[in-house]
């Protein structure tokens, strides 16, 4: 398959799970405000727009192109074998970063003027990033290590 | 002394891999000859891989490759001597190359695992094979587990 129709295919995946993930969290949000309603759509934003059906459409297909964004854009980071996995996740970060930035001042996901939240926000941003990093490079370490000694195993016995 | 070299034949079923064992008072000439005649016929049921050197047409033993690339669109079997271009697709090469030697590290190249001296995981993530010949390759990261599949089968 080519990297342009893994992209559209990861891309398709990625729209339908970013609605899903977008409408679970609605949902988590829902229980954990506790005041027995519904929170499918930003008030904030709903407000802004001021339609609530188009701003949950808008919303949806936001959540839609974070979803996009992140699977489509792996296939060209990750998949691709020839990026170093420093700078495939280095890459997936700041546009991942740059689409939700976007995202969250459009559906208005942050109070204005708070600066703390963001901050706190993007830390965690950057703390997930940096924890897959880590563990797929342990992983890739241990493979090597272990295909090293059984190399020199072989060999030995050769 | 004798002129001739005593061989006792063992059959034993757990001796899946031909084992030979070679006894002499000293290292010398006829122990490198014996040793070679036997890595010769061991290797016997291989074929050799025909590639071109300028213009003759040469037939090189699959163990004396330590690389096959593709490079410039050409491609390449290389030796710790020199570098030889073959008419042959690297696909319809890797078909007849020893699968228990050979490997395909990447889209472009097979590497001889004998020749390996050690493979590296970099910080950066990238992962390299180092070969007896101080050459390096890159290697594909999705190749890791058929690699490690590979090596737990030999």
């Amino acid at each position: 398959m080519s990297i342009k129709s893994r992209f559209i295919q990861m891309s398709s995946i990625g729209f339908s799970l970013g609605v899903f993930v977008g409408l679970f969290i609605a949902a988590i949000s829902s229980i954990v405000s506790g005041d027995d309603s519904f929170h499918i759509y930003g008030e904030q934003f709903a407000q802004k727009i001021g339609n609530v059906t188009l701003s949950f459409t808008i919303e949806l297909l936001c959540y839609g192109l974070l979803g996009v964004v992140g699977m489509g854009v792996k296939t060209l980071t990750y998949d691709n074998d020839k990026i170093p996995l420093l700078k495939a996740t280095v890459m997936h970060f700041i546009i991942v970063m740059v689409v939700f930035v976007f995202v969250s001042n459009l559906l208005c996901w942050f109070e204005t003027g708070d600066i703390i939240g963001r901050m706190i926000f993007y830390g965690c941003f950057i703390l997930v990033y940096a924890m897959i990093w880590a563990i797929m490079s342990a992983i890739y370490k241990k493979e090597i290590n272990t295909i090293n000694n059984k190399l020199k195993q072989i060999q030995k016995e050769n | 002394m004798k002129d001739i070299v005593d061989i006792d034949v063992i059959i034993d079923e757990k001796y899946r891999d031909l084992l030979v064992k070679l006894y002499a008072d000293k290292h010398d000439s006829r122990v490198d000859n014996i040793v070679y005649a036997i890595e010769n016929a061991a290797h016997s049921d291989t074929s050799p891989v025909a590639a071109y050197d300028g213009g003759k047409l040469i037939f090189m033993p699959q163990r004396e490759i330590f690389r096959i690339q593709v490079v410039n669109r050409r491609v390449m079997v290389e030796t710790n001597e020199a570098s030889f271009e073959s008419k042959t697709a690297l696909s319809a090469l890797e078909e007849q190359l020893d699968d228990s030697r050979f490997f395909r590290i990447s889209q472009s190249e097979i590497i001889n695992l004998y020749h390996v001296k050690s493979f590296d995981f970099s910080v950066s993530g990238t992962i390299t094979v180092l070969f007896d010949n101080g050459k390096e390759s890159w290697v594909s990261r999705r190749r890791v587990k058929a690699l490690k599949d590979l090596l737990n089968r030999v």
